[in-house]
């Protein structure tokens, strides 16, 4: 029997895709993010939120991912934001060759940040690069503190993580605390910014973060 | 799930190395997969049978070594594998000071290929006639 050695991570090829989309959005000067987190978490809501904050101070540009409909894309469209949609039929995740396709959908020259919406999901998501630069992975107030710690898998693998719809917060038997012990425990190093979209609380240390995010990027490129 | 996409793309790989060694039939695919991917050793196999019929695969073993998520005390040394739901609670030195690292690994380790179907191109047999297997 013949042995051959390979080590060779089995999305590979998914990841040159990834490599290239991460080339293309560095050529524009573009922030890309991968937004994950579950069905209903608020990430159209704070997409929205942010891309029309009067302090970002930066052109938004979005991409949708759902399994159907362009119910998000059009609530995006309706606030004269570059959107495109991508239906999976069924996927419960985005790829990069996805995103490639999708990248050829918009004016690229007219965004500094882009926001991808990935599929409502808190597993598949983790494995699947997208070319993005930073995977801003959601929880929501209504779900519970506990969820950092059912999902590590996602969890490990985010540069920051946004607690949504923080004004349900005194309504709820929600543990900050344990909420940010639990990120902590496999991400030491992600900022947790705790937030609603609906009142604008915490909106401002977030918005901080991406300016700081998309300045850096600017000084890598500079540096080149 | 995605055990699915993850799969098309551990045949592709198989394939691929089964064709540079003359679509050589493969005996065994060797993975390791961590314990926070999410994958489901059952689903992955289900999927791996469908997609190599017909092929050099077809039939082959597919062995899964789980890389595990590892828990480090950084004030006592305490370290363990652990598997979710964690817990922050190091029960040596009872602080809150574990953290957890690794459990993410997606990889083909090795293909064992067989020898029966030698080929022209092979330093090993150079005087075999080329065998190409239906």
């Amino acid at each position: 029997m013949k042995t051959v050695e390979l080590a060779k991570p089995i999305l590979s090829r998914n990841d040159q895709i990834a490599a290239a989309n991460a080339q293309a959005l560095q050529s524009h000067g573009i922030l890309g993010l991968n937004m994950m987190a579950s069905p209903g978490a608020g990430k159209t809501r704070l997409i929205l939120a942010t891309a029309l904050h009067p302090g970002l101070g930066l052109r938004s540009g979005v991409i949708e991912g759902d399994l159907a409909t362009r119910i998000d894309a059009d609530a995006i469209a309706a606030q004269r934001i570059p959107v495109t949609q991508i239906n999976t039929d069924g996927g419960c995740h985005l790829e990069a060759d996805m995103i490639a396709n999708a990248l050829s959908d918009l004016p690229l020259d007219e965004i500094d940040v882009l926001f991808v919406e990935n599929v409502g999901n808190l597993v598949c998501p983790a494995n699947f690069l997208l070319g993005t630069n930073a995977n801003i992975v959601f929880g929501s107030a209504p779900e519970g503190h506990d969820k950092p710690y059912k999902y590590p898998g996602i969890y490990a693998v985010a540069d920051a993580v946004v607690l949504t719809k923080a004004d349900l917060i005194p309504h709820l038997e929600f543990d900050v605390d344990a909420f940010r012990s639990g990120v902590r425990l496999v991400n030491p190093g992600a900022p947790v910014f705790v937030l609603s979209s609906r009142t604008g609380e915490g909106m401002g240390a977030w918005i901080d973060w991406l300016r700081a995010q998309h300045a850096a990027l600017d000084q890598a490129s500079n540096a080149d | 799930m995605h055990e699915f996409s993850i799969t098309q793309s551990i045949v592709d790989i198989t394939l691929e190395t089964a064709r540079q060694h003359g679509d050589a039939r493969v005996v065994e695919v060797q993975l390791v997969i961590g314990t926070l991917t999410g994958i489901v050793d059952d689903s992955l196999r289900f999927y791996f049978e469908a997609l190599t019929q017909s092929t050099p695969a077809e039939g082959a073993r597919v062995a899964i070594e789980r890389e595990e998520a590892i828990a480090t005390c950084a004030r006592c040394g305490y370290s363990a594998a652990v598997e979710p739901p964690f817990d922050a609670l190091c029960p040596q030195c009872l602080e809150l000071t574990l953290k957890v690292e690794g459990g993410n690994a997606l990889t083909v380790q090795r293909i064992l290929l067989a020898e029966d179907s030698q080929l022209v191109s092979d330093p090993d047999s150079a005087s075999s006639p080329a065998h190409h297997p239906v």
